[in-house]
C-alpha cells in the first residue's frame, strides 16, 4: 500500500522558521478537512518531523491517489473512448463531488472555520482509478487535494483589508479579482475594494475553469481538450498560463482595466452550445449553463464570498435549471436566492454581528418550499437547499423558469454552496435517462470546433475589436468570440456567425 | 538461534526513507510475542519466585526492551533474565524508550542495572531503533497529537517508490509504499487501505 509523502523544503534558515510554523497550522487544517469525512477530499493520515531540534525536516502523509491527477484522466483514452451513459454520468457525479467537497470546505457552520483552496488546478484534483470490476461503471473517484494548504477564514473575507498572505495561486486558473489593476466592471467603485483578498470565491471561478474543461474532454477527447487551451492566449499571444478571462485597456471609474470572460472562452461556449450534444435536456447542456452564467462569472456577489453570517432566507436559493423540451422532465420551478438585493457591508463592522436582510416580507409573502428537488435531494441526504433547522422560504411571486433566470445570471459568481445545489439537480434522479446523460453516439468521432480565422475581414465589426489586446486583434483568436463579450462573464447566446464543424468524422 | 531470536529477525523489513536507509521488526512481529515464547527463552528460571511476575511484565510492558536485547545480543543468559527482573522493579517499560546516548552524566541504564557506556549502553542504543518504527494511524479531529516528532535515527516504515515531483510552492510530493502492519485507518477511510483490505477477505473479489 502506498501513500504520499509531502515534503516541505526550506530554502534558507529563515524559511525553516516559516515553514515549521506553517507545518503545524497546516496539520491541524488537514485534521479539521478529514473531520468533513468527504469522498472528494483526500485523506490527510498524519504530520511529522524528523532531525535534531531546530533543524527538523516536515512531512505531510496523505492517501496516495493511482491514477496521477485530473489531468492524467483527461489524458486517459480508455475512459473518454468508451463513454456510455453511466460513464457519463458518473462523470458529472465526480463534478459533483468536488463542488460538495468545496462547499463544505467553504461552509463555516459545519468546521468552524471556512477553509478555501485558494490554488484549485486540474493537478491538485487527484484521480483515483477504479477498481478493475467496476471500470465499466465508473471513471473513479477526484479528490481534492492541498485543502489544507488553504487558509482557514475565521473572519469574513471582506473584512479582511490587508489581502492574503497565502502563497500565489496558479494563474491560469485565478480569476480577474486577483489581477493588480483589474476591476470587474466599468462601474465598481464600491465593489473593488477588497479585490485584492482571495476569498472563496477564487475557488469557484478555478471550478469554473476546470468544469468547462472537464465538458470539452467529456464532448471533444483529449485532442479537443488540447486544442482548447492553446487557444486560450494570454495578451503577448502565449497559451500558458494565460487565464480564462482577459482586462481590456478601457478602464473603468476606479481606473481599473474591465475584466471580461476570454473571448476563446466564450467562443467555445457560444460553439457548444450550438453542438448537439449539447441540447436542452442534456447533461452537458446544463453543466455548460451552470458554468458560463453562475461560475466563470467576473461580476462579484456583493458579499464576495462570505457567506458567515447571512441570513439563512439568503443563504439558501433553489436549482434554477435549463429550460426543457416541452414535456421532458418538467419539475416544480424553483427560487434563485435574492443575493442581488443584499445592501452595502460595512467593513468594519464587528463579527459575528452583522447581517444581510433579504427581500422584505411584505413584498414577497413568504412560504416553505415544497419542491420535488429538495425532496428528492433530501431523501438522498443532502439537501440542495436548506442546511438549518429553521423552515426556508421564498415568494411564490417570484418562482422562477427552470432556465437560469436573468436574475440568476445577474447576481453574479456563484458561491459553492450554489454550485454544489446545482450539480445536486443535475445528478438528481429526475434526469437520469440514458438520453440526459449521453444524447450523441459514442463510437462515432467527433470533431473538435474549427475555428473561423477569416471571420474578421467577413464582419467588419472593427469596433469590437479596437479594445482587445493585440494578441486579439491579429487574427489568433477569432473576432467571432470578441464579438460575444457584451456583458461580463454573460455569453451572448446568438447563433455565431460562423456554424463550427461538428461533423462526425473519421480517426 | 532461539526460535524467537530467528523468527524477529526472520520478519527483518527495509526501510529507505528521504536517504537514509536502515531495517527494522514490523510492528506485528513484536507483538506476536507471547507468554509461552517468554517462558521457553527463561526456562531456566521457572522455579524463581517472581518468574511469572516477570513474564507477565514483559508480555504486557517491555516486549521491545525484550526483544532488543535478545535480538541485539545485548547481555547473555543468565544475566539476561536478571536485567529484564530490574526493568520490572525500577518500572523500566517501553514507555522509556528510545533511550538516550550515552553522555557526560551517568545513563540511566547505568543506574538500573549496572551498564557501561561501551559496548552495552552504546549497542542498545543503535539496536533500538528497528524496534522503535512508529505506526501510524489516520487522523481524525478528535485525536489530540496527531502530529509526530521523531528523532534523526529513527527509521520509519516506508520505502521509497518515486522521485518526488513538484507540488506547487510547498515542496515536494514522494510516492512510498508503507509497511501494513504500521498505518492503522479506524474509519476504512484511506480508499487505497480500504480496497486492499476488501481485496485480503476472504470471498472478495
Amino acid at each position: 500500500m502506498y501513500v504520499a509523502v509531502k515534503k516541505l523544503d526550506p530554502e534558507n534558515d529563515k524559511d525553516r522558521n516559516k515553514i515549521s510554523n506553517d507545518w503545524e497550522r497546516e496539520a491541524e487544517s488537514l485534521q479539521k478537512m478529514n473531520s468533513l469525512r468527504h469522498p472528494n477530499i483526500v485523506r490527510f493520515i498524519g504530520a511529522f518531523r524528523r532531525g535534531d531540534k531546530g533543524r527538523e525536516d516536515h512531512y505531510l502523509m496523505f492517501e496516495w491517489a493511482d491514477g496521477g491527477n485530473l489531468r492524467s484522466l483527461w489524458e486517459n483514452s480508455e475512459v473518454r473512448d468508451h463513454l456510455t451513459p453511466m460513464l457519463m454520468k458518473d462523470a458529472v457525479k465526480q463534478i459533483r463531488g468536488l463542488a460538495t467537497a468545496l462547499s463544505g470546505a467553504h461552509d463555516f457552520e459545519s468546521l468552524g472555520v471556512a477553509f478555501r483552496h485558494g490554488d484549485l488546478t486540474p493537478k491538485n484534483i487527484l484521480w483515483f482509478k477504479p477498481k478493475e470490476t467496476d471500470a465499466h461503471a465508473s471513471i473513479g473517484t477526484l479528490k481534492i487535494t492541498d485543502l489544507g494548504l488553504a487558509k482557514q477564514h475565521t473572519q469574513l473575507t471582506h473584512l479582511r483589508m490587508n489581502g492574503t498572505s497565502n502563497p500565489g495561486g496558479t494563474k491560469r486558473y485565478a480569476p480577474p479579482e486577483e489581477a493588480e489593476d483589474v476591476g470587474q466592471s466599468s462601474d465598481a467603485l464600491e465593489t473593488e475594494k477588497p479585490i485584492k483578498v482571495r476569498s472563496r470565491l477564487y475557488d469557484v471561478w478555478a471550478m469554473g475553469c476546470i468544469t468547462l474543461e472537464f465538458i470539452v474532454w467529456l464532448r471533444y477527447g483529449s485532442k479537443g481538450l488540447k486544442a482548447f487551451n492553446e487557444q486560450i492566449l494570454n495578451e503577448d499571444g502565449e497559451a500558458y498560463p494565460a487565464p480564462f478571462y482577459i482586462a481590456r485597456n478601457k478602464r473603468n471609474r476606479n481606473g481599473k482595466k474591465i475584466a471580461e470572460v476570454h473571448p476563446t472562452v466564450v467562443w467555445w461556449m457560444n460553439h457548444m452550445a450550438e453542438d448537439s450534444a449539447f441540447q436542452q435536456g442534456t447533461a452537458l447542456r446544463d453543466l455548460l449553463d451552470l458554468v458560463r452564467d453562475r461560475l466563470l462569472v467576473v461580476k462579484l456577489p456583493p458579499t464576495y464570498g462570505a457567506s458567515f453570517g447571512l441570513s439563512s432566507s439568503m443563504k439558501r436559493g433553489s436549482p434554477s435549471r435549463s429550460s426543457r423540451e416541452p414535456g421532458s422532465r418538467e419539475t416544480t420551478p424553483l427560487q434563485t436566492p435574492h443575493v442581488g438585493a443584499v445592501g452595502n457591508i460595512n467593513p468594519n463592522t464587528p463579527l459575528p454581528k452583522f447581517s444581510f436582510s433579504g427581500p422584505k416580507e411584505d413584498e414577497h409573502p413568504a412560504q416553505p418550499i415544497q419542491s420535488p428537488t429538495c425532496q428528492a435531494a433530501s431523501e438522498r441526504g443532502r439537501a440542495p437547499g436548506p442546511r438549518h433547522s429553521e423552515s426556508l422560504t421564498q415568494s411564490s411571486s417570484q418562482v422562477a423558469p427552470r432556465a437560469l433566470s436573468e436574475h440568476s445570471k445577474n447576481q453574479g459568481r456563484a458561491l459553492a454552496e450554489e454550485f454544489e445545489r446545482q450539480m445536486d439537480y443535475i445528478v438528481s434522479d429526475e434526469n437520469d435517462t440514458d438520453a440526459y446523460w449521453l444524447s450523441w453516439d459514442p463510437n462515432q468521432v467527433v470533431s473538435k470546433p474549427e475555428y473561423p480565422q477569416t471571420e474578421r475581414q467577413e464582419t467588419g465589426d472593427t469596433n469590437a475589436n479596437e479594445a482587445l489586446p493585440e494578441a486579439h486583434q491579429n487574427g489568433a483568436v477569432p473576432p467571432a468570440a470578441a464579438r460575444g463579450l457584451g456583458v461580463p462573464g454573460k455569453v451572448v447566446v446568438s447563433r455565431p456567425p460562423h456554424r463550427p464543424c461538428f461533423a462526425d468524422q473519421n480517426r | 538461534m532461539a526460535p524467537l531470536t530467528n523468527r524477529l529477525l526472520m520478519s527483518v523489513v527495509e526501510s529507505e526513507f528521504d536517504g537514509a536507509s536502515g531495517e527494522f521488526v514490523p510492528e506485528g512481529s513484536i507483538n506476536a510475542i507471547t507468554k509461552k515464547d517468554i517462558e521457553e527463552e527463561f526456562r531456566d528460571f521457572e522455579n524463581d519466585a517472581a518468574f511469572s511476575d516477570v513474564v507477565e511484565f514483559i508480555h504486557s510492558k517491555a516486549k521491545r526492551l525484550f526483544a532488543i536485547a535478545l535480538c541485539g545480543g545485548i547481555v547473555e543468559h543468565p544475566a539476561f533474565y536478571d536485567t529484564m527482573t530490574l526493568f520490572m522493579n525500577e518500572g523500566f517499560s517501553d514507555e522509556k524508550l528510545p533511550i538516550k546516548p550515552w553522555g557526560s552524566t551517568p545513563h540511566e541504564l547505568t543506574l538500573i542495572c549496572g551498564w557501561s557506556p561501551l559496548p552495552k549502553i552504546r549497542n542498545f542504543y543503535k539496536e533500538q531503533w528497528q524496534f522503535l518504527v512508529p505506526v501510524f494511524q489516520v487522523t481524525t479531529e478528535n485525536q489530540e497529537d496527531s502530529n509526530h516528532d521523531f528523532e534523526r535515527n529513527r527509521i520509519l516504515p516506508l520505502t521509497k517508490c518515486s522521485e518526488g515531483f513538484d507540488s506547487g510552492s510547498f515542496g515536494k510530493v514522494y510516492k512510498y509504499k508503507i509497511h501494513p502492519q504500521h498505518l492503522i485507518d479506524p474509519e476504512n477511510s484511506v480508499r487505497s487501505l480500504f480496497q486492499e483490505t476488501q481485496a485480503l477477505k476472504p470471498g472478495s473479489r
